[in-house]
């Protein structure tokens, strides 16, 4: 399948983005585990708007009230990736394989007398760094909170984001430019 | 991605391949998971016909007699 996809990040980042690639987020909290994450149309008929409001409502410093940056830049890239190395959580035949997996991984922790909290992405990253499910790309939709549902505190469950990580961002993201640049007022 | 018979298989042998124990260790170490601690809640399993001395050392004969009154007459 082939489609496009919206990054939006601090301004800064442009020259290293286009010199040597995206440069994957790391760690445990991301929603469908470690890569690059882009808005993809689905749910939303604006993802590059999408990608806007994250790289704007990112820019904010909670620690230390006040914006880390105040610049941002929107990228678009065309991605390619065959259907068998896509774990689509939007379709039943995402969900079987995922639900699958978390069932036997479940199932198996349950053997012994401990118990682990834990997310999407936490599980993803297990089922792919340790070679059992073997994909380049994880697509869902989510619910995302840009900078208004985080002032207001706003908590849905529906989503409103389809989001796509791209984990082989090399043979995955045939080309990409940058679409928008703007200043965060 | 489809959930396949021999993706099934591959599924199964990972888990086959690794005891619960490690899988969960290995969950923690390298991926994140956070393990959940459950402290168990003491509690005083008091048997009234033999223990009514331990309910006076412990100061609980108030209590079960406010609480729970036909125990008073035992006591």
């Amino acid at each position: 399948m082939d489609f496009s996809g919206f990054h939006g990040t601090d301004l800064s980042n442009t020259l290293s983005i286009i010199n040597e690639g995206f440069v994957p987020s790391i760690g445990n909290d991301h929603w469908i585990g470690e890569g690059v994450y882009f808005f993809l149309e689905g749910l939303s008929r604006m993802p590059e708007t999408q990608a806007e409001n994250w790289a704007i409502a990112q820019s904010w410093d909670n620690l230390y009230n006040k914006r880390r940056y105040n610049n941002f830049v929107v990228f678009e890239a065309e991605i390619s990736v065959i259907d068998e190395l896509c774990l689509d959580l939007r379709t039943a035949d995402g969900i079987e394989v995922f639900e699958y997996f978390v069932n036997k991984f479940v199932e198996h922790i349950q053997k012994t007398r401990r118990n682990l909290n834990f997310v999407d992405g936490l599980i993803i990253n297990l089922a792919r760094n340790d070679g059992v499910l073997i994909f380049k790309v994880v697509i869902g939709n989510f619910f995302i909170k840009f900078t208004k549902e985080r002032i207001e505190r706003i908590n849905l469950r529906t989503a409103n984001c389809t989001i796509c990580n791209v984990m082989e961002s090399n043979s995955t993201i045939i080309s990409y430019k940058v679409r928008k640049t703007g200043t965060i007022s | 991605m489809k959930l396949t018979p021999e993706l099934k298989v591959r599924i199964d042998a990972y888990f086959n391949s690794i005891s619960p124990e490690d899988l969960v260790n290995r969950a923690v170490s390298v991926y994140g998971f956070e393990e959940i601690i459950n402290v168990p809640i003491p509690f005083i399993f008091i048997e009234l016909n033999n223990s009514m001395d331990l309910i006076s050392d412990l100061d609980l004969r108030s209590f079960i007699t406010e609480g729970q009154g036909e125990l008073s007459s035992a006591a």
